[in-house]
């Protein structure tokens, strides 16, 4: 079985942990907990092993901090559909991925679609279409599109 | 101060009692233009104009009694029917006559 | 190989004493040695010849020439352990150590940063919503201003329309009953009916009364936004006015089973120069209300009459009303929810009003489920009696009468001229207008009904024309209505015929004493 290491990147508190783990475990928890460092996490899509690295959102902003993407075949740029500086931030992060690893296979997650005050500009669906990159609305919550946008990832590195 | 009364006053007094036989005379002419118009509101209203004339005399000279009569009367004028107006200014026209 | 085996052991136990755990692999990436400790972090499966991605996950995609420092990583066993992997010579050594301590610390830092600034994200957030709330709320303000004004203007034309009817109901019914109470003494045998007829009136009459106080209260309410409300002072008979109070509201009280007290100290004199409507008004608001509120017990009325001053309280044993309600309470409309009484809500607001008009405060105390006491004081000053005649401030006086009736003209002036009064008689408004251009009055007495232009007409006139002279009606009705019309219109003061010639001296009296001050 082939296996792959993608990472989940974003800011702090946009939900990469919990998306993690609505998708590895199928549990969802209302309590913030800050990740440190790195959690890894495995979960098999069709005939792949796919190893989620869950990075600190403080720390995948840090260009020391870079080398926890060294290795990954992906990326999950994460951001909070209701925080619209997480969205903006997304492509100062793939730059340090860019930097790091060169250019990866990329999905976006705009996560928290459960909640009401959605505010992603049309500016920032523009950008995030210029760069190629398959945008998914999701929500750790209710589980919209969570497996649909790993889904995807995998398919763009398998190809 | 109404004790004493100024010749004057008094004379005037005695005027306004010689001219109540007049204003019987002009019930009685409303009563016929009432009967007459068959109490239309223009009928009405022209009574309604002499009682509230002598309304206000009345009282200003002490006539108490067609003073109350003529405000009863003026509030009953036009109530149901034209027998109605009449009577009440018949009965104003009766409490005159015993100034006459 | 002797050596080689010897370095291990030192490597070993050089690791050992740091805790540190190891393992090496070949350029293709199998497992070359391990240390034993490898297990306490639960990559327990690393055997010599294995491919490292198969047994260690964060392995995976990476290769012998990378050198590497993860800092923190979760290891299987849960503990974080910070990871380096150093290549030398084609192999690749990653070295393992625990690093818990220094992760809980940096959790809780970390943690604590990212909660601060989440918080000032949603800070930052809240206050530009606020600021669109508050724009959004001014704008609501000034819709409800505009509906509050509407509804003000709304009130007091539905006022007066059900004012009208209502005060020939209570006058037409009056006139019943004077001619009842005629009826009753020249027929001895229907008296009977008649006093039984008379009770029902009085009931109606009672009724409408009540009535009648609420809807001026409504139109009060109307003038209050517009300060519309006057206070016209004139001889006032305290006693007559509690007596009276105390007549409308006690079947009230009756009727709940409370005990209605009067407590009254007039001391001499008890005639003072108050507005006796606005007066009885309030009294009839805040007693009305103390009833209302009071489901047993008492509701006390106290009047003291001392130095030209009045004070008054009203107290109940009734709910009471809660420290926050008390604030509430003088807002208009407002009803305590609780209680389930009916009624406007605006009685207090235009009691307040009105005792503040007078020169007065309302204070209000109160306990909840003990009671209400309600008290004001206002000046009340007393009616100086002049013996009229002798009286040096009307003899010598210009008057203008403006009446069509000879009669009552006549009468007038001629009274008036005996008092040493200098009057000047004309038959219409449209004449008195003309004769105030050609020459000052100090008051004008004016009938209503007059050919040619009425009084109405007149008053306007002279408003428009913002001549001051004060104009004292002479009115047949004593329709409350048309009271309010000429009220409305400026005039000083609003005398029913027949006219005591003494009321117009002592307004005359009164128009002195104001041009004095
Ligand atoms: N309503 C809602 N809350 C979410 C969602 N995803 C994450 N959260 C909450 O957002 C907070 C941060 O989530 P977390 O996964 O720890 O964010 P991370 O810092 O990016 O790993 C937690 O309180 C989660 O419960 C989502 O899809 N909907
Ligand atoms: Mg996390």
């Amino acid at each position: 079985m082939k296996k792959k290491k993608i990472c989940m990147v974003g800011d702090f508190s946009v939900g990469k942990t919990s998306l993690t783990q609505t998708f590895v475990n199928n549990v969802f928890s209302d309590k913030y907990l800050t990740t440190i460092g790195v959690k890894i996490d495995t979960a098999i899509i069709g005939d792949t092993k796919l190893i989620v690295w869950d990075v600190a959102g403080r720390d995948s902003l840090s260009p020391i901090n870079s080398s926890y993407l060294v290795g990954a075949a992906g990326i999950v740029l994460v951001g909070d559909g209701t925080r619209e500086n997480t969205i903006d931030d997304l492509s100062i992060i793939w730059d340090t991925v860019k930097n790091r690893i060169g250019e990866v296979p990329v999905v976006v997650a705009l996560n928290k679609a459960d909640l009401y005050d959605w505010s992603v500009s049309d500016q920032s669906y523009t950008f995030f279409s210029e760069q190629g990159w398959d945008v998914f609305s999701t929500s750790a919550k209710d589980g919209r599109n969570v497996e649909e946008m790993f889904q995807a990832l995998v398919e763009k590195i398998t190809n | 101060m109404t004790d004493i009364e100024s010749p004057q006053i008094q004379a005037l007094k005695q005027r306004y009692r010689e001219s109540l036989a007049e204003k019987i005379e002009l019930i009685e002419q409303q009563i016929n233009l009432i009967v007459a118009a068959e109490a239309d509101a223009g009928s009405l209203e022209e009574a309604h104009q002499v009682l509230h004339k002598l309304a206000g005399s009345s009282g200003m000279y002490g006539y108490n009694d067609i003073n109350l009569l003529c405000r009863k009367v003026m509030s009953g004028l036009g109530g149901s029917s034209v027998d109605d107006s009449v009577n009440a200014l018949n009965q104003i026209a009766e409490l005159l006559e015993q100034y006459r | 190989m002797e050596e080689r085996r010897l370095q291990q052991q030192i490597n070993e136990q050089l690791f050992k004493k740091l805790q540190l755990a190891y393992f090496c692999v070949d350029k293709s990436m199998r497992v070359t040695c391990f240390s034993k400790n490898l297990r306490n972090y639960g990559y327990d499966s690393v055997l010599v010849g294995a491919e490292i991605e198969e047994h260690v996950d964060f392995m995976i995609g990476l290769d012998a020439q990378t050198e590497l420092d993860l800092p923190m990583v979760e290891s299987p066993s849960g503990t974080p352990v910070a990871v380096s992997l150093l290549p030398s010579s084609g192999e690749l050594t990653v070295l393992i150590s625990d690093a818990s301590g220094h992760a809980e610390q940096r959790q809780l830092l970390q943690q604590k940063a990212n909660e601060n600034e989440l918080l000032l994200e949603q800070q930052h957030k809240l206050m530009g919503q606020l600021s669109l709330a508050s724009k959004e709320l001014e704008s609501k303000n000034q819709q409800l201003e505009e509906a509050s004004r509407l509804q003000t203007s709304f009130i007091s034309g539905v006022s007066h329309e059900f004012r009208t009817p209502l005060t020939s109901i209570i006058g037409y019914t009056n006139l019943v009953k004077e001619d009842l109470l005629l009826v009753s003494e020249s027929e001895p045998e229907v008296k009977a009916s008649a006093q039984q007829n008379s009770e029902h009136l009085r009931a109606v009459q009672r009724s409408s009364k009540h009535l009648l106080s609420l809807v001026e209260n409504l139109l009060d309410h109307g003038k209050l936004d517009s300060n519309e409300i006057f206070i016209r002072p004139k001889s006032t008979d305290l006693a007559e006015l509690f007596d009276d109070v105390a007549l409308l509201l006690k079947p009230l009280s009756d009727s709940k089973n409370i005990e209605f007290k009067l407590d009254i100290e007039l001391t001499n004199s008890f005639m003072a120069v108050m507005d006796d409507s606005r007066l009885r008004q309030c009294l009839i608001n805040l007693v009305g209300n103390a009833i209302k509120f009071t489901d047993q017990g008492s509701v006390t009325l106290t009047a003291r009459l001392a130095d030209e001053s009045l004070t008054i309280s009203v107290a109940d044993t009734g709910l009471g009303i809660s420290p926050e309600n008390l604030k509430k309470i003088r807002l208009p409309f407002w009803q305590a929810a609780d209680t389930g009484k009916a009624g406007t809500g605006l009685g207090l607001t235009i009691t307040e009003r009105i005792i503040e008009l007078m020169g007065g405060d309302l204070d209000i105390s109160s306990e909840l489920g003990k009671g209400t006491c309600v008290s004001f004081e206002v000046p009340a000053p007393m009616l100086l009696e002049t013996p009229i005649g002798e009286c040096s401030t009307v003899s010598g006086s210009k008057v203008l009468l403006a009446e069509d009736d000879a009669d009552i003209a006549d009468l007038v002036a001629m009274m008036m001229s005996e008092a040493g009064v200098d009057v000047t008689h004309v038959e219409n408004g449209a004449l008195a207008i003309e004769a105030l251009r050609d020459q000052p009055f100090d008051l004008v007495l004016m009938d209503i009904n007059m050919p040619v232009m009425t009084g109405y007409e007149a008053l306007e006139k002279l408003q428009e024309s913002k001549n001051k002279t004060p104009v004292v009606i002479l009115s047949a009705s004593s329709i409350e209505a048309d009271r309010a019309k000429a009220e409305s219109l400026g005039c000083f003061d609003y005398l029913v015929k027949p006219v005591d010639i003494g009321d117009i001296f002592q307004i005359m009296n009164r128009v002195v004493d104001q041009e004095s001050l």
